[in-house]
């Protein structure tokens, strides 16, 4: 059996949840540090494709980055690239898609955190730098960690975005929740079903790994 | 030296101060949203006040006119939180080796070692926050703080958080930490005796004022306001008026020779009650026959609550030793306030 649509997931989700949580840790730093009024603004803004359908997403990137777009255009013309209908579309795609669960979570643990530990290191001289990255980022890892889990599985599943810019075909775009689709509407029962229990297996075990990390912490 | 004159508005609240600190301890007490952890977090600088200056030895941390404002990392304050503030996912080393940064790698190992040594903490330097008790917490929030040789010491209720069984002796390494240190040390708490025993100087907040300030013994002997004689473990404090030469107190039923002097309110510490059979008369400002409301046995002392005899008035907090208390049975039941012993007090 070809497995392709397998691997592409994994690479579609790994990528995106990376560049997710690179974006979101720093918005969800820097949106804290805002104005009251402005952090409620970027706040609802940054979260809205948590509940956004996402073939909304999906239809927002072939406006902007398809071939006969204002942009995408411009990636040919300079790039000789075109974006939409390839697998990286969907990194696109779900990136946005996976975003606000890396974001949320984040600045959830980063509020919880106390503030106190970050004006002690202020206080002691410590760069903002090493702050965030050797008190503020390691204490708060628990929740960055199941975050990301969150985000790596719902980009795993992803389908309407995904469907809409990046298509169906077969070895180049395919992934395991196009594929159960597909070959349901050619009426290929048995490729579908075989998709469904990988699609099944995958999200059992990821179920698992979100349970794990969002056990609470023993006390100390 | 330090100097610090800011206000700061935060809601309903106005924080406006002005405190000098000299070398050695001075003391901010105040009742809990006085303000005094905001005034040590603006001169820290992990809060900005709204205008105002801060000069530190000299150097001027902030001064709204100059549009000066230096960041914390660069005031050279060293600032024990109520917790400790330890970094839970570093050592005690590493947390001690936080303090003397700008050093070298090895040279900052050496002064956390040194610092370490001299804390008594060097068989916990790989252990974790976690791992260690209250007492050990705040030697190494201590040690920390030195590390990087700070201009002044501030100290937020540094006992608030540890049993007192623990606290007797932290405050005894305490005292020969501001003794070695030679700076000035802002010491933040509301417990008066701990104050006396470790301060020199006392400034009482209220409402976000600096309301008296001053040297300790002078201020314990006369603390000017209610908030200071409250403070300052006052127990018995009264609304008293002034008629002609009388100061007239209704709640203890008396009436004082004023001598020439005003007062919104009078105190009376409770362990400076005497009984009337006992003292030199021509000292006494007023004397009466009284009756017991109420008594609590204490561990050491007895707590009387009384009142002129025959009378509904509030009664008074009189507090003396298990023998005096003995003794005072066979004596006639007359108490008597010394004229030196009564703080005439302004709100």
């Amino acid at each position: 059996m070809d497995l392709f649509p397998l691997y592409n997931s994994l690479r579609i989700s790994a990528i995106a949840t990376l560049a997710a949580l690179i974006i979101g840790i720093l918005t969800a730093y820097l949106v804290l540090r805002l104005p009251s009024v402005l952090k409620g603004i970027c706040d609802t803004v940054l979260t809205i494709p948590l509940v956004l359908p996402p073939t909304v997403v999906g239809y927002f990137i072939l406006i902007w980055l398809s071939p006969k777009s204002a942009l995408g255009s411009k990636f040919w013309e300079w790039f000789s690239l075109t974006i939409t209908m390839r697998w990286y579309a969907s990194v696109i795609a779900v990136t946005i898609i996976a975003f606000p669960f890396i974001y949320r979570t984040v600045r959830g643990s980063f509020e919880a955190f106390d503030q106190n530990l970050l004006d002690a290191g202020r206080t002691l001289g410590l760069s903002e730098t090493y702050i965030f990255g050797r008190i503020l980022l390691p204490n708060c890892r628990q929740g960055i960690l199941a975050g990301t889990v969150l985000a790596f599985a719902r980009g795993l599943g992803e389908y309407g975005a995904t469907s809409m810019v990046s298509g169906y075909i077969a070895g180049k775009t395919a992934t395991v929740s196009t594929s159960v689709a597909y070959f349901w509407q050619i009426n290929q029962e048995q490729a579908a079903e075989y998709w469904v229990t990988v699609n099944l297996v995958v999200s059992f075990v990821f179920m698992i790994l979100i349970n794990v990390f969002n056990k609470p912490k023993a006390r100390e | 030296m330090l100097e610090c004159k800011i206000t700061k508005k935060l809601g309903y609240f106005v924080l406006d101060v002005d405190i000098q600190a000299i070398d050695g301890v001075t003391a901010l007490m105040g009742a809990s949203g006085s303000g005094k952890s905001t005034v040590l977090r603006c001169i820290a600088g992990v809060s900005k006040p709204d205008a105002g200056r801060i000069v530190l030895g000299g150097a001027t941390l902030f001064d709204s006119e100059k549009s000066v404002n230096l960041p914390p990392q660069k005031r050279k304050v060293g600032f024990l939180f109520q917790d400790y503030a330890l970094f839970p996912n570093m050592t005690v080393l590493q947390n001690i080796m936080c303090g003397a940064n700008g050093a070298k790698k090895e040279k900052r190992k050496g002064i956390a070692e040194d610092l370490a040594e001299s804390f008594h903490i060097t068989v916990h330097l790989s252990k974790y926050p976690h791992q260690l008790s209250g007492g050990e917490k705040q030697r190494v929030a201590l040690a920390r703080i030195l590390a990087g040789m700070p201009d002044i010491l501030m100290l937020d209720e540094p006992f608030s958080a540890l049993d007192s069984h623990l606290r007797w002796e932290l405050e005894n390494e305490l005292a020969a930490v501001f003794a070695r240190f030679g700076k000035p040390v802002l010491y933040v708490s509301h417990n008066r005796d701990e104050v006396y025993r470790l301060c020199d100087n006392i400034v009482i907040l209220n409402g976000g004022q600096a309301e008296v300030s001053g040297e300790k013994w002078g201020l314990f002997k006369n603390p000017e306001t209610v908030e200071a004689a409250r403070l300052t473990g006052c127990k018995n404090i009264v609304p008293c008026t002034v008629n002609a030469d009388k100061i007239i107190v209704p709640e203890w039923g008396v009436a004082l020779d004023a001598n020439g002097e005003t007062a919104e309110f009078i105190g009376i510490r409770a362990n400076y009650i005497m009984s009337a059979c006992v003292v030199d008369k021509s000292e006494v400002a007023a004397a009466f026959e009284f009756e017991i409301v109420h008594e609590i046995e204490s561990t050491f002392t007895n707590i009387l609550y009384v009142r002129k005899k025959d009378t509904v008035l509030p009664p008074i907090r009189w507090e003396m030793p298990k023998k005096d208390r003995a003794a005072l049975r066979a004596l006639p039941q007359k108490l008597a306030l010394m004229r030196e012993n009564l703080l005439l007090l302004r709100r």
